[in-house]
């Protein structure tokens, strides 16, 4: 007789209904007999046990602890206008659709609609509809604006009672006149219907729509350029909710740039103008210098205190103009960006981008990979479970053994971009205190370093042979690096090498002699990186 | 059917389990949901560039993996039972017989005395995912989470056995 196959032909195993009846005592003597001699099945018993097993744990014990969804599901709709909308250039054709039946579902996000709604709308049509809608809306009567001039802070109301009277601020008293011989409202200068106003009344222009976003706020910022005329550059940002005008800047030829933001609410406010104390211009200025790798340095620092520096996508560089330490982070979830936003809001220069791309520089390892498998060959795999005290002792070990080795690459690689950018020349000519920064941080390193390498050498103690002492400092031939910085390019090579041995010796098909081999292999090799790790600690003392 | 509807439907049948798969990593209910969503939008935006999925399931649990793996930073413990084991253990369970509870408590154990690896591949696995699509969500070889789950599944037999 032939034995049911899963799909009712013919196999020489028992089907998944044969199996299930195993459970109920149904099983024929014949059939009981072939599961005791055949692994396949045996195993696939196992398996369909270890699943029912599971499924009971998680169906009445544990789903009952698992928190609920803590607000209603978005419909898939909703979330692809959202990222639609997050995108800051220009419309595919194939999101239109998508974006279009959001714009149903999301009545009341009206604004979305705005800016996305017709493939063919291009940016001057979503800008003037942008503006034409924030003029409908009605602002609170008692608004205050600020004004940022010439590393000055000043406050006036946002709609002043006349256009022409003469402000007593000279500084004042000049930009009004600029606003005036750019024809642009000096009375309500941050408003849709005065960027409006100016903007229609422009021969050429060029018009572009950006979406802003920043934590969890969304504005959209219209900008226009034009050759004609005082006024080259304009930009306002209308708040996403409600498209209320909240910030302008305009590029006033041989002025330079005016920025004016809504102040925060104030009881009462002066009738004109008047001055706050200096605060840092935010836009940059035309007379700025190099941001300098001290800045650099102290967001290497902030990353720091959060471990953002070490295996995340998080990339470091300076803007075009070289005024700016750009911090690009790929990838990471918002409570990351938080986060690394929460830590960097105290170094000044510091622009944040976050995209949803992938890195494009080189990254280490920034999780572990676990690969290793059954094909350790039967006697080395008994050897390795005596030793560490069973088979459960032995994935644990091997377990952490792979995570220390993957980390030990990060943190290796962490350090060599620290000493790239940070060459011997740079670090002499850094202010002492951000000397003491450098070396903090490099120390942290250094330190993690040891410990993970001693976590290794601890989890592998009771496999790997002996080495004599002085072995590691032989085969370095006693050559201690020049400086930090060099020893750091080395070290991520051991980390990298050491990281392949270790992954070698639990993932791949070997005999029993390469096996051995290899573990000798690897303690020469841990015990060399150990000593390189040292060296590169004492060189930067 | 086009990619959108493709999408909710998937959306809609399975929203649920990757949420959950997250808090079985231990990320906030919160941060689960938000990611969850984004998972389903990668879905998305992968398959309306033409990009064919082959099991939109497993996929969607390997960026989740990959999503929980990135909220931890460094490392992440699959359904990490030291919190919640003891309010499980005392949970009041008046409805059932006392051969229940007690069956549910060495259940309990038994799963809790499984590595976090191996958990993590029979959840996948009774979620209906092959072997060879529990490695590629969680990065490691097939062979290797078929000894996972081959580990677990004796380890389950001997403590299960006679309950």
């Amino acid at each position: 007789m032939g034995i049911e196959g899963p799909n009712g032909s013919d196999s020489p195993h028992l089907s998944d209904g044969q199996l299930a009846r195993l459970e109920d005592g149904e099983l024929s003597a014949w059939e009981a007999s072939h599961l005791q001699s055949c692994p396949q099945c045996g195993s696939r018993l196992g398996d369909a046990r270890a699943r029912a097993a599971y499924v009971e744990y998680r169906d009445a014990i544990r789903a009952p602890l698992l928190a609920p969804p803590p607000k209603p599901w978005q419909p898939l709709d909703a979330l692809i206008a959202r990222h639609e909308a997050s995108r800051p250039r220009g419309l595919h054709w194939w999101s239109v659709a998508s974006v279009g039946a959001a714009a149903c579902l999301m009545l009341g996000l009206i604004v979305t609609a705005l800016v996305l709604w017709s493939p063919r709308q291009t940016a001057s049509a979503r800008a003037s509809r942008l503006l034409t809608e924030s003029a409908k809306l009605a602002l609170p009567q008692r608004r205050s604006i600020s004004i940022y001039l010439h590393g000055r802070t000043l406050v006036r109301p946002a709609v002043l009672a006349t256009e022409g009277e003469p402000e007593g601020d000279s500084d004042i008293a000049r930009l009004q006149m600029v606003f005036a011989a750019a024809h642009y409202s000096w009375r309500e200068p941050l408003s849709a219907r005065s960027f409006q106003a100016w903007r229609s009344a422009l021969r050429d222009k060029r018009d572009s729509v950006s979406i802003i976003r920043a934590q969890n706020d969304e504005s959209y910022r219209v900008r226009t350029e034009t050759d004609s005329g005082v006024l080259r550059t304009a930009s306002l940002t209308l708040r996403a909710p409600d498209l209320r005008p909240v910030a302008g800047a305009f590029d006033f030829e041989r002025e330079g740039i005016v920025e004016l933001a809504e102040a925060a609410a104030s009881s009462e406010h002066a009738s004109g103008t008047r001055a706050l104390p200096r605060r840092p211009f935010t836009a940059p200025s035309r007379d700025e210098t190099s941001a300098g790798p001290e800045v650099t340095l102290h967001v290497l620092a902030a990353l720091n205190q959060i471990g953002a520096d070490v295996g995340e996508p998080v990339e470091i560089s300076e803007d075009p103009r070289h005024q700016h330490v750009v911090v690009h982070a790929a990838g990471v979830s918002r409570e990351r960006q938080r986060q690394i936003a929460g830590v960097l809001k105290a170094v000044p220069r510091v622009m944040l981008e976050f995209g949803s791309g992938r890195s494009t520089l080189p990254r280490a390892k920034a999780m572990p990979q676990e690969r290793y498998s059954a094909t350790i060959p039967a006697p080395l795999r008994q050897q390795l479970e005596e030793r560490f005290g069973g088979p459960s002792a032995l994935q644990e070990a091997t377990d952490r053994i792979l995570e220390a080795s993957s980390s030990a690459v990060a943190q290796a690689h962490a350090l060599e971009i620290l000493a790239r950018d940070f060459g011997p020349r740079i670090e002499e000519s850094l202010i002492a205190p951000d000397r003491e920064i450098l070396q903090k941080l490099r120390d942290n390193h250094i330190s993690e370093l040891e410990r993970l390498i001693s976590r290794m050498r601890e989890n592998l103690k009771p496999v790997l042979p002996a080495i004599p002492n002085g072995a590691a400092a032989q085969a370095a031939n006693g050559e201690a690096a020049a400086s930090w910085q060099t020893g750091a390019a080395s070290l991520v090579a051991l980390a990298r090498r050491t990281d392949d041995a270790l992954n070698r010796l639990l993932a791949s098909s070997y005999s029993q002699s390469s096996g051995e081999e290899m573990l000798r292999t690897l303690a020469a090799q841990i015990e060399q990186f150990d000593y390189a790790i040292r060296s590169d600690g004492r060189a930067g003392r | 059917m086009t990619v959108n509807e493709r999408v909710e439907e998937i959306y809609q049948a399975e929203r649920d389990n990757i949420y959950s798969y997250l808090l079985y990593f231990s990320v906030p209910a919160g941060r689960a949901q938000e990611l969850a969503q984004d998972a389903f939008l990668k879905l998305y935006l992968k398959m309306s560039k033409g990009e064919s999925v082959e099991n939109p399931r497993a996929w969607l649990y390997k960026v989740a993996h990959n999503f929980a793996l990135r909220f931890h930073q460094r490392e992440a413990v699959f359904d990490d039972l030291s919190s919640d084991f003891e309010r499980a253990d005392r949970l009041p369970d008046p409805e059932h017989a006392a051969m229940e509870h007690q069956r549910k408590t060495v259940l309990l154990r038994a799963i809790r005395d499984l590595s976090p690896r191996q958990r993590n591949c029979l959840h996948l696995r009774a979620q209906g995912l092959r072997y060879r699509e529990i490695a590629d969500v969680i990065g490691i070889s097939t062979s290797a989470a078929t000894e996972f789950l081959r580990r677990a599944a004796v380890r389950l037999k001997g403590i299960m056995d006679g309950y």
